[in-house]
């Protein structure tokens, strides 16, 4: 999967985890999105269920950006 | 009797089921061990079973009555996984569950789910937030509960509440800076915890600097919308503020400070700090300077029994985690 079709189709699963319409792009930050951990816990499964990439919620924890978990998630994606 | 003695003989009198997930740890191994020659829980240790049972071995403590669960048999795996997934609350695909089975943690997580056991405890050797996690994955959180949270029992030598020594406090441990719908949960996941082990009712106070609009800004206000929160959710509970400590826990402070009926004003026996910097804080002020002691903390919210140990924690604390976790199941059931 090329990363900008990547990127909307985790983009995608976002706006569901997090029950927003708010435009993502690779600079969103989690806080802007939020940083519920139950939501975070969705999107992980969602990412895992869809992808088969496991990133954990802990992870994204660290992350400050929308496009850090687009990247680790293409890194899972391509081993 | 000592409120932990009480517990003890609730414990032993119905015997909760626990899973473990820390069976190579040399304390661990010996907490499971007493609590099973006491008769004070059903244990069942998740992990790798010759590992386990060398464990138990090098620490001189038997393995008779305690249950072992293998990660290597594929067959219990397998249906395991079959049953966890048709749960409703199942958030992954078969690949996933089947990643997930064969992880110490999260198999005990997923046999409380299935309700083949009461309790999953553990921590000893992995951090506070990964159980946590992994509770709110797969055991979820209570109805009405926006957030984990911790809470314990403060044992104050000399100190006259309308409990005696006793004196509940939340959250001290894990919400940093809870917002109204946490600090709610928090008050209301208190309430239930304090009932289950003290089998007295709480009258929960949510503390500020201010007492009924003594003081103003965002902070108390905060306060104040929790309170909102908290008596829409469980108009059952006694919770009210925002107090200062003081009119509280104080009758004669409260009759002074809160003009108005409350429940809870000067007999609080749970306070509620509003964030984590008063609740780490408080709770070190009241052990350093009250020489009190502390049960717990003990996580809370979930929609099961979830227990978390400290790192460097001993046999006997362990015991009394496992205990106090007991009761607390036991008391889910009775709801």
């Amino acid at each position: 999967m090329e990363n900008e079709e990547l990127f909307n189709t985790i983009a995608g699963l976002a706006k569901e985890a997090y029950k927003t319409d708010i435009t993502i792009t690779p600079e969103t930050t989690f806080t802007e999105l939020g940083k519920e951990s139950m939501k975070m816990i969705a999107l992980t499964s969602m990412i895992e269920n869809e992808l088969d990439a496991e990133v954990t919620v802990s992870e994204i924890m660290n992350m400050q950006t929308f496009g850090e978990l687009v990247d680790r998630v293409a890194e899972e994606v391509e081993e | 009797m000592s409120l932990m003695d009480e517990m003890r003989e609730r414990a032993a009198a119905d015997v909760q089921r626990v899973a473990f997930f820390e069976g190579e740890n040399p304390t661990m191994i010996e907490a499971i061990a007493e609590l099973t020659v006491e008769g004070l829980a059903v244990c069942t240790v998740v992990g790798d079973v010759e590992k386990i049972r060398a464990n138990a071995e090098a620490q001189g403590v038997s393995l008779d009555g305690v249950e072992l669960v293998d990660l290597a048999d594929e067959e219990a795996n397998e249906a395991i996984a079959q049953r966890f997934e048709a749960l409703p609350s199942c958030q992954w695909k078969a690949k996933g569950v089947r990643r997930r089975v064969v992880r110490p943690m999260e198999r005990a997580l997923m046999m409380e789910a299935l309700d083949d056991v009461d309790i999953t405890f553990g921590g000893i050797d992995c951090p506070t937030g990964d159980v946590i996690l992994g509770g709110q994955s797969i055991i979820g959180l209570a109805d009405g509960i926006d957030t984990i949270s911790s809470m314990g029992i403060f044992d104050i030598p000399g100190y006259e509440g309308p409990d005696g020594q006793l004196l509940g406090f939340g959250d001290s441990a894990v919400c940093q800076n809870p917002t109204p719908e946490q600090e709610a949960s928090i008050a209301i996941a208190a309430c239930d915890t304090w009932h289950a082990l003290t089998r007295r009712e709480a009258r929960c106070a949510l503390l500020s600097f201010s007492t009924d609009g003594s003081g103003s800004g965002d902070m108390v206000l905060k306060v104040r919308q929790a309170r909102d929160i908290a008596q829409s959710r469980r108009p059952d509970l006694k919770i009210d503020g925002e107090f200062q400590l003081d009119a509280a826990l104080r009758p004669e402070v409260a009759a002074h400070k809160v003009h108005r009926e409350s429940a809870v004003a000067g007999c609080a026996n749970v306070i509620i700090w509003p964030d984590l910097n008063v609740g780490n804080v408080g709770v070190k002020l009241v052990q350093m300077f009250g020489h009190a002691d502390a049960y717990g903390p003990m996580l809370q919210g979930f929609r099961k029994i979830v227990c978390d140990c400290s790192r460097s924690a001993p046999v006997s604390e362990i015991v009394g985690n496992v205990v106090m976790s007991c009761v607390r199941a036991q008391a889910l059931k009775e709801a």
